[in-house]
């Protein structure tokens, strides 16, 4: 694999583009890097915007340092709007048209919206860092001034429920709603789930589970949160979380096969079929999984990074590996740290495997499916971390 | 290159020991040792991944 004298365009700055890059420069790349970045001043750590930015942890600038391009890389400060399979351009929104011999698609999720709600004044976006820093501050200054800010989160998932939990720490009352019963069950499984109403209920935070939002109005002191059931919800702020999809709206029409819910068709070695020099990686990409028997897709930054390494490696050289992976999710709900390692099914049990007293009050619970152990969920037991790994790997 | 981590930011998720054991590991009161602060340039890109996938972005490398 030398490389020289073509270009390799990589759209997306997030955890597999930024994995991508470096498996690249360090494999000894010869050919032209080119980076195409959506976010406006360079990467950053997108999962900190739920957590290290809203909890005042860390800024923007310090959630830049690991995410730093290497010099070699030509980076595009824009997004990328059209791709031309037939003529190997992608064109950016801010008017290049970039050629590329070889392309990785790893633009990431956008979140989703709430038709008809605008995300000005008191409404902002968990995925925007400017919005998210303002809710941040505003929050801190009532706390500051001996008042209480009284938030409410849309969505309970995976993100809502972290924003919740940052919140409450922060000293802020907060509501959070979601039309799902079990609004966690889909990204950690039914038992964080369960385990996370418990920490919201301690903390303080109320949660409103099964109600839509059918209306959210702001006016100079506060918003007007709607329910399904007419409750009205006031607040001094609101904060959207309410998931994302795949960011591949600039494919539409390009004859990259993609799947219904629009990301990324893959094959094992995460190279688009029939199109070899086209790869994805990350939130965008759906690919088949040997060890699971399936297609599956996994929105977590951990994933992301293994793909962009395997993909960076599949695009330019050969003899392409499948990869596959025994994935890893991780989540902080009020202070407790929460892995995840291995698979579940909707339908899996859970059956606490916990051996002895553990620090903290950690506990492991182990997801069994047909009677085998498929996956380990570790609640405040992180030394346990590397050990289940095997064992999950080993299963 | 050189590791270090800030164990202010540092919660000891661990992920890190998971995927480069001879440079971190956890020690029995579950706080987080860096085993060896130089980077051999074989191990660069591992300890690279390491520091981008740390959920509190405490792992800092400098220099090489």
């Amino acid at each position: 694999m030398t490389g020289a004298g073509e270009r390799l365009v990589v759209v997306g700055a997030g955890a597999a583009g930024a994995r991508a890059l470096r498996a690249l420069t360090a494999d000894g790349y010869a050919g032209e890097l080119h980076l195409v970045a959506a976010e406006p001043d360079g990467p950053y750590y997108r999962p900190g915007l739920s957590k290290q930015l809203l909890s005042g942890a860390q800024d923007l600038d310090q959630l830049r340092r690991t995410m730093v391009v290497d010099p070699v890389v030509r980076r595009h400060d824009s997004r990328a709007v059209d791709l031309d399979l037939d003529a190997g351009v992608v064109r950016l929104e801010n008017g290049t048209g970039l050629g590329f011999d070889r392309l990785l698609v790893a633009s990431g999720s956008v979140a989703r919206t709430l038709q008809g709600i605008e995300l000005t004044g008191r409404v902002g976006s968990v995925d925007d860092p400017t919005q998210v820093a303002r809710v941040r501050s505003w929050v801190a200054s009532a706390a500051s001034g001996g008042e209480v800010a009284e938030v409410v989160v849309v969505g309970a998932g995976l993100i809502g429920s972290e924003v919740a939990s940052t919140l409450a720490a922060a000293g802020a009352r907060v509501t959070a709603v979601d039309p799902s019963l079990t609004p966690l069950a889909k990204a950690l499984g039914s038992h964080v789930d369960a385990l996370a109403r418990r920490w919201h209920d301690e903390h303080g935070v109320r949660v409103l589970l099964g109600r839509l939002v059918t209306s959210l109005t702001q006016d100079e002191d506060g918003v007007s949160v709607v329910l399904d059931d007419g409750q009205v919800l006031r607040a001094g702020i609101a904060l959207i979380a309410v998931g994302v999809r795949p960011a591949t709206d600039w494919l539409a029409g390009s004859r990259i096969p993609m799947t219904s819910e629009g990301a990324v068709e893959v094959a094992a070695t995460l190279l688009v079929p029939g199109h070899e020099h086209v790869a994805a990686a990350g939130d965008v990409a759906d690919w088949p999984s040997a060890r699971l028997g399936r297609r599956t897709r996994v929105e977590h930054w951990a994933v992301a990074v293994e793909q962009g390494a395997a993909a960076a490696y599949n695009l330019t050289h050969g003899e392409p590996r499948p990869f596959d992976t025994v994935p890893m999710f991780w989540t902080e709900q009020h202070g407790r740290l929460v892995h995840f390692v291995g698979h579940r099914a909707p339908d899996s049990e859970w059956i606490d495997v916990t051996e002895g007293e553990l620090p903290r009050g950690g506990r492991v619970v182990a997801a069994v499916s047909g009677g085998v152990e498929t996956g380990y969920l570790l609640v405040q037991a992180p030394q346990l971390l590397r050990r289940y790994q095997q064992q999950a790997a080993g299963t | 290159m050189d590791v270090t981590v800030d164990q202010e930011l540092c919660q000891s998720f661990a992920i890190c020991v998971g995927l480069a054991p001879d440079y971190f590991e956890l020690d029995e009161q579950g706080e987080l040792v860096v085993l060896r602060s130089e980077v051999d340039p074989d191990d660069e890109d591992t300890v690279g991944e390491a520091a981008l996938i740390c959920p509190k972005q405490a792992i800092l490398l400098a220099g090489g």
